[in-house]
């Protein structure tokens, strides 16, 4: 890839530490599968000695190297039906296959199951079938959804304290530790350092050119997502934002030749992460998307009171746990978060995917891809793909609507 | 005096449209596709061009099209048909802002702006009866060609509904039907019904905007252009004096001839 | 006419009976999506409250343009006749926090008929701690608040006991219809079953008391039929065409049961009454089984008891192709199924104007294994 040679430093030591957390989550228990969403029980987890595994990551990891199909089939065969999302059937599959040789190691038994709902409803159906598979004990944190006014009601944020609360005592009787106060104001300070580093970043990514284009945004979101709640996480992403900065001083892009700056949405299909080459042939970089902007560390979130900097994390899935992602950055495309991120960061088109297996970033792109274009003026190309299930991806098809969009660019 | 190509490679037939430095249509064939990509471009190319009168030497420039344009083995750069429907359906009405596509393989609706250019796009969905392919199947089940079907729904007075997101499930129904004895007229009028509704939620995507133009073989089918126009409430443009297969080779030609310069 | 035609009547056009009531009541109408929106606030506050459905047998086009084809089926039909104005008699919607098509709506809705009036309710999801049901009290009172305002009344808190009442009563009304199914020879099919549910769903409910009742008596006197070649429960979340139930029925087989958002699901509870009106309420509508809001061990336990009390003979899972909370549940509770109650299950796709014979075959299939 022609940007390859602009691949942040501080990548490697992200796959290292990667690598690293693939060998812990063998060695350390107890064990928890987990949802990464913004989602305060793993920052807990890191709190109490507990090891957490990301079933949601390693599909991207299976995808990337090509066995989602393999995994897919044997879920689907097992009756896991191919509507459900590929992460489900991924992780299923790869249960099912028993793999000796899985990548990266695969991912062990769990002793428990802990998740939040604010992503998806997937997520509590998922794993409350993964804890009727292993027999395993769940911890549920429920965050609603606040679907009516801008601002979230005090009584929400009373209530997932509370979630919280009874979520932390049933975690302590699992690990047998006790989550100290002086425990949980370490993890939620590294929680919100880690935000402000993360958030940092992508302002940062509003010089031109662009120092950060998205193979090494989707290296990054490694940290919050399976690091949460560690020190290591926050130097991390420390590390990253000042190479990050560096680069911004000394007018460095991350690619060759800056022409347009596209807003990505939806999350990317893992196992054609190469198509950002290929933008980067024609000049085209992506400095921000609704997955990597509006998803995980979206504000910054007092932690003098640890709970409350927990349950507000929780309830601020998103734009602020309105809604569903793409709803609610539907909402804020002509006032609000995306118009001003557009606006500053200088989009001058956008490529949207509706992706199959997630309803929660695909309900509605129809509609903002509309808006985009109508508001903004600005040429957008609508694929139609799979996050990690490969079957369902047309080389064809996508060059086809990519080439269009390239021409219509003046790239073609 | 020299001649520029546009070649649209598609998974039914290839096209050839030979233009001079007047923009006039000089040389236009039809090919059948068949396996060998590049022998039908060859071959259309030069049929072409000898109904143009002109020579290999005139050629000044090729612009290929279609989901075979990459593998032409002709020298000439690629553009998608997208936007060399675009540019041909402008060149004979530039009052059109909404190009329909029908293939056989896909369908499009494109949107243009005064000027020509695309503005927006929109494709068929995965697993959908909303192609060319749907009807083709289905007439040659019922022992029909594309023209009679046409002809019998625009004269049916009622429309059967049929399911219109498989193509097998539809084939389905229709024998189911025919063998309870239903009338053939109102089977063939439902079916060029699911069709249209399938590409009307293509156009409406693309907010409708007068005036519209359908071209691919789908626009010879007098059935389904009358559906569509019914769903959309306007009429439709057809290519005047040409086969409405041939716009996106226009189109193609013309970019030829604007990249030689 | 009869009780029976009367509400077969109304079933078989929904679209023309709520356009004539919204006429002649002027009571304003306001749609709620699944069985989990406790309804009696809406009733409570002057209103009169509809379950939505499509209402017209059109394919999708216009709802196309904002929702993609990998979402349910029923909820485009939805957004696609409210596009078209096929509600015209509606004067507004409660959205309960379910899947992600629903809470699109949400904000999709305003969106697109920012006049319209929207509001939305979240709930406990999986959770039944005292916490989890006190929030979604609080939740129910927000909507309530949302109800006055919309009205311009103050519910009193008789007006809420009084609304509880009548729901109770049009639950367990709809109960006794079902227990006249447990018989060897039910006194109806499971299309008359879904006709007089539908119905229900949409009519006032004191005059859908009055009749359910006259029904009841009607039912218990009606001439007995031919005992049918197997039970059948279907379970599935909003099965909405007539002609599903006629296809599995024209095996030969009967629908005895269900577990569905348009069946049992939506009046198997009891709300108590005389309690504080919003944790009485919550605390009810918390165990409607829905799969968004409950466990698939606890849905098992749902079906295992219907399955057992009416006698089934097999199940047919029927669920939308596009609805994922149901998909999830299947692979444990056909193997549960299989294992604990030892009955066969089959799983059949459902889409709006779907066709129905590759359902046919499979429950044909089904009930010819069943019938050796």
């Amino acid at each position: 890839m022609p940007d390859d040679k602009r691949r942040l430093e501080s990548t490697k030591a992200v796959s290292t530490a990667l690598r690293q957390y693939y060998k812990d989550i063998w060695t350390n228990r107890p064990l928890a599968w987990s949802v990464v969403s913004p989602n305060p029980l793993n920052d807990i987890c890191q709190a109490l000695g507990i090891q957490v595994a990301y079933p949601e990551n390693y599909a991207c990891v299976c995808a990337a190297q090509h066995l989602s199909e393999k995994y897919c089939t044997i879920a689907e065969a097992n009756d896991y039906k191919p509507e459900l999302c590929s992460y489900i059937r991924n992780n299923f599959g790869y249960l099912l296959a028993n793999d000796k040789e899985a990548p990266l190691g695969g991912m062990p038994e769990p002793d428990l199951i802990t998740v939040v709902s604010n992503a998806c409803l997937n997520y509590l159906k998922w794993f409350d079938s993964l804890r009727l598979y292993f027999n395993k004990p769940i911890v549920v944190v429920n965050t609603p959804h606040q679907m009516n006014e801008k601002k979230t009601p005090d009584y929400y944020i009373d209530y997932v304290r509370r979630e919280i609360e009874e979520a932390i005592g049933q975690l302590e009787k699992i690990s047998g530790n006790k989550a100290t106060e002086a425990k949980l104001k370490e993890v939620s300070r590294c929680s919100r350092e880690q935000t402000k580093y993360w958030m940092g970043l992508l302002e940062l990514n509003k010089a031109v050119p662009a120092p950060l284009n998205f193979p090494d945004l989707a290296n990054l979101i490694f940290v919050p997502t399976s690091l949460s709640g560690t020190q290591l996480g926050v130097n991390l992403l420390k590390q990253s934002y000042e190479e990050i900065r560096e680069r911004v001083n000394q007018k460095i892009g991350a690619i060759a030749k800056e022409r347009h700056r596209l807003l990505l949405l939806n999350i990317p299909p893992w196992y054609r992460l190469g198509l950002s080459g290929e933008f980067a042939e024609r000049g085209c970089v992506f400095p921000f998307g609704d997955y990597t902007r509006y998803v995980w560390c979206t504000q910054d979130i007092d932690d003098s009171d640890p709970i409350e900097h927990f349950a507000r994390k929780a309830l601020g899935f998103g734009h602020g746990g309105y809604g569903s992602t793409c709803a609610e950055t539907l909402y804020s495309a002509i006032e609000g978060r995306l118009a001003e991120d557009i606006r500053e960061y200088k989009i001058d088109g956008a490529v949207a995917q509706i992706n199959k297996s997630c309803k929660v970033m695909s309900t509605g792109v129809l509609d903002l891809a509309a808006v985009i274009r109508e508001k903004f003026g600005l040429p957008v190309v609508v694929l139609d793909a799979d996050q990690a299930d490969e079957r369902f991806y047309s080389d064809a098809e996508v060059k086809l609507r990519l080439d269009a969009f390239f021409e219509m660019l003046g790239e073609g | 005096m020299g001649v520029f190509a546009g070649i649209d490679l598609g998974s039914t037939s290839t096209k050839a449209v030979i233009i001079n430095e007047a923009n006039q249509v000089v040389g236009a064939r039809i090919i059948s596709s068949g396996r060998d990509y590049r022998k039908s471009a060859e071959a259309v190319l030069s049929s072409a061009l000898e109904q143009a009168g002109s020579a290999q030497d005139d050629l000044h420039n090729i612009i290929t099209t279609g989901y075979g344009r990459f593998i032409s083995g002709l020298e000439g750069k690629a553009m998608t048909e997208i936007t060399c429907c675009a540019v041909g359906a402008h060149f004979f009405h530039p009052e059109v802002r909404v190009v329909i596509d029908v293939g056989g393989q896909d369908c499009k609706a494109i949107k243009i702006d005064a000027s020509g250019r695309v503005v927006n796009f929109s494709l068929n969905d995965k697993c959908a009866a909303g192609t060319g392919r749907f009807l083709e199947r289905i007439a040659a089940s019922l022992d029909l060609d594309l023209d009679e079907m046409g002809k019998i729904s625009v004269e049916a007075d009622t429309k059967l509904p049929i399911s219109n997101t498989c193509t097998v499930f539809a084939e389905t129904e229709v024998i189911s039907r025919i063998s309870n004895g239903e009338p053939l007229e109102g089977i063939v009028r439902g079916l060029h019904y699911a069709l249209a509704s399938r590409i009307y939620t293509l156009i409406v995507r693309l907010k409708i905007e007068k005036s519209i133009l359908m071209c691919g073989g789908g626009a010879k089918n007098i059935g389904l252009v009358h559906e569509i126009e019914q769903l959309i409430g306007e009429s439709i443009t057809l290519p005047s004096n040409l086969d409405p297969r041939l716009i996106p080779a226009v189109g193609a030609a013309l970019r030829a001839r604007e990249g030689a310069a | 006419m009869s009780g029976i035609e009367q509400i077969t009547r109304i079933a078989r056009d929904i679209e023309g009976y709520l356009k004539a009531v919204r006429k002649k009541s002027g009571k304003r109408m306001i749609g709620v999506m699944h069985p989990v929106v406790p309804q009696e606030i809406i009733y409570a506050a002057g209103l009169h409250p509809i379950r939505l459905f499509p209402l017209i047998r059109e394919p999708i086009t216009l709802a196309q343009s904002h929702l993609h084809t990998y979402t349910s089926s029923i909820f485009r039909a939805i957004w696609d006749q409210t596009l078209k104005g096929v509600y015209s008699f509606l004067d507004g919607v409660v959205l309960p926090e379910s899947c992600e098509t629903v809470t699109f709506f949400a904000r999709g809705w305003q969106w697109h008929r920012p006049g319209d009036f929207v509001t939305a309710i979240a709930g406990s999801r999986f959770k039944k701690t005292e916490n989890a049901i006190d929030f979604f009290a609080k939740e129910i009172r927000s909507l309530s608040l949302a109800m006055d305002e919309f009205s311009g009344t103050k519910t009193s808190n008789g007006k809420f006991q009084e609304a509880v009442q009548v729901f109770n009563r049009n639950r367990e009304l709809l109960r006794m219809v079902y227990e006249l199914r447990k018989n060897d020879i039910p006194p109806l099919s499971g299309s008359e079953t879904f006709d007089l549910c539908m119905a229900s769903f949409v009519m006032d409910k004191e005059e859908n008391n009055r009749l359910l009742d006259q029904i009841i008596g009607e039912l218990n006197a009606r001439k007995k039929g031919t005992k049918p070649k197997a039970r059948l429960m279907v379970s599935g979340p909003c099965l909405v065409d007539r002609s599903f139930f006629e296809a599995v029925e024209s095996s030969g087989a009967m629908i005895v049961a269900d577990d569905t958002n348009t069946g049992s699901r939506s009046f198997w509870h009891t709300v108590v009454e005389n309690g504080e009106p919003f944790a009485s309420l919550a605390r009810s509508y918390s165990t409607v089984p829905c799969p968004f809001t409950t466990s698939a061990e606890d849905r098992l336990r749902y079906i295992s008891n219907m399955a057992k009390d009416f006698k089934v003979d097999g199940i047919i899972f029927s669920v939308e192709k596009w609805c994922e909370s149901e998909k999830m549940d299947f692979p444990y509770l056909q193997k549960e199924i299989a294992t604990r109650l030892g009955l066969p299950v089959t799983l059949v796709e459902t889409e709006y104007l779907g066709d129905l014979a590759p359902i046919r075959t499979r429950v044909e299939g089904l009930v010819e294994s069943i019938s050796k």
